[in-house]
């Protein structure tokens, strides 16, 4: 009985746990299928739950939810989450140079750079 | 007739024992060990105009999970694009080396979708997919990995979903797809090793650096003893 409870629990648990990713690649859908502003917002949303935790953050996600802002016009809010990627995941320099490039404006671009 | 039984029994174990990976599938693997991937777009070799979305929504969780750094999958497309590179036949003909230069990509992923026959139109019960996995060395343009099994999946058909079709069976196809293709890339990606952020790396990479060497030492008592078989 005592098993059949705890079997019962950890299956629970792994449920509620094992439900982000895929709700991570649901959202991730819902922008390779109606990309704009509605599905940007939820998926830089739900990356929010990770990017809160340093220690815990997967890596690339930090850089997604960077883009995602930076797309909606939060480039402050986007160069912090850039520089997080960069201080947890430093192969990633080199694309997350890329990334400011394509969504960060010229100026705001050059000033980060000019500071090393 | 005690020794014929033991005769099939060692026959049955051998057989057991070859349906493990070949000792040479994973020496490129090992060698290059790669760190970070470039998931390339999928190339769609079937009519399904859902298929490759839902292949592309799917495939970088369960890697990241395996231990792998991936690239973002949808804003690499954007930097990719910003730099000429466009999805068909322009991505195939790209070296490998120009991801290592442009990302610092140290492996990428080639996904073909050559069939995806779902059994029922409307509920998606199940798939049957085949694709081919290729993970290739950017350095080198070595295949560290590739997987190009058939497989079929079923999906989680329950009451609730069998609803959810009723009340939106557009919404509803759309969850389906992206659960087949996810269960898809899981079932594929079960047979490539664990990445180095992965716990798990180390032990995998004992355990084959183990195998590998037990298979060069019979490899080396048979050729000095080539009558002893």
């Amino acid at each position: 009985m005592r098993v059949a409870i705890l079997s019962a629990l950890a299956v629970l648990t792994t449920a509620c746990v094992s439900q982000r990713w895929p709700n991570y690649d649901a959202s991730l859908y819902a922008i390779s299928t109606e990309p704009g502003a509605p599905a940007y917002e939820a998926h830089a949303k739900l990356l929010e739950a990770w990017s809160g935790d340093e220690g815990g953050l997967p890596p690339g996600l930090a850089a997604e939810e960077g883009f995602y802002v930076g797309l909606l016009g939060r480039f402050d809010q986007a160069q912090v989450l850039f520089d997080l990627e960069v201080k947890r995941y430093p192969e990633s320099a080199a694309f997350v140079a890329a990334l400011r490039e394509l969504v960060i404006p010229h100026e705001a671009s050059a000033a980060v750079k000019a500071t090393p | 007739m005690r020794q014929l039984a033991l005769a099939l029994f060692v026959v049955i174990l051998a057989c057991a024992c070859t349906a493990t990976p070949a000792v040479d599938d994973y020496a490129a693997f090992y060698e290059h060990q790669p760190r970070t991937i470039l998931v390339l777009p999928v190339r769609n070799e079937t009519t399904s105009a859902e298929a490759p979305g839902a292949f592309q929504s799917t495939i970088a969780s369960p890697l990241i999970q395996r231990g792998y750094y991936i690239f973002p999958v949808l804003p690499t497309l954007d930097v990719m694009r910003a730099e000429g590179i466009f999805e068909g036949e322009e991505l195939v003909g790209t070296p490998p080396a120009r991801f290592k230069e442009l990302l610092g990509a140290d492996a990428v992923l080639y996904i073909t979708l050559h069939t995806w026959d779902t059994s029922y139109a409307v509920l998606a019960s199940g798939v049957t997919v085949a694709m081919t996995y290729q993970l290739v060395d950017t350095s080198t343009g070595a295949t560290l990995w590739k997987d190009d099994a058939k497989r079929t999946i079923q999906s989680q058909a329950s009451g609730s979903l069998l609803a959810m079709a009723i009340n939106a069976a557009i919404t509803a196809m759309s969850t389906q797809y992206v659960y087949l293709a996810r269960e898809a890339n899981i079932a594929a990606l079960a047979s490539l090793p664990a990445g180095q952020m992965n716990r798990n790396f180390e032990t995998e990479r004992t355990r084959y650096l183990d195998v590998a060497a037990r298979a060069a030492a019979r490899k080396a008592n048979k050729q000095s003893d080539p009558d002893n078989e």
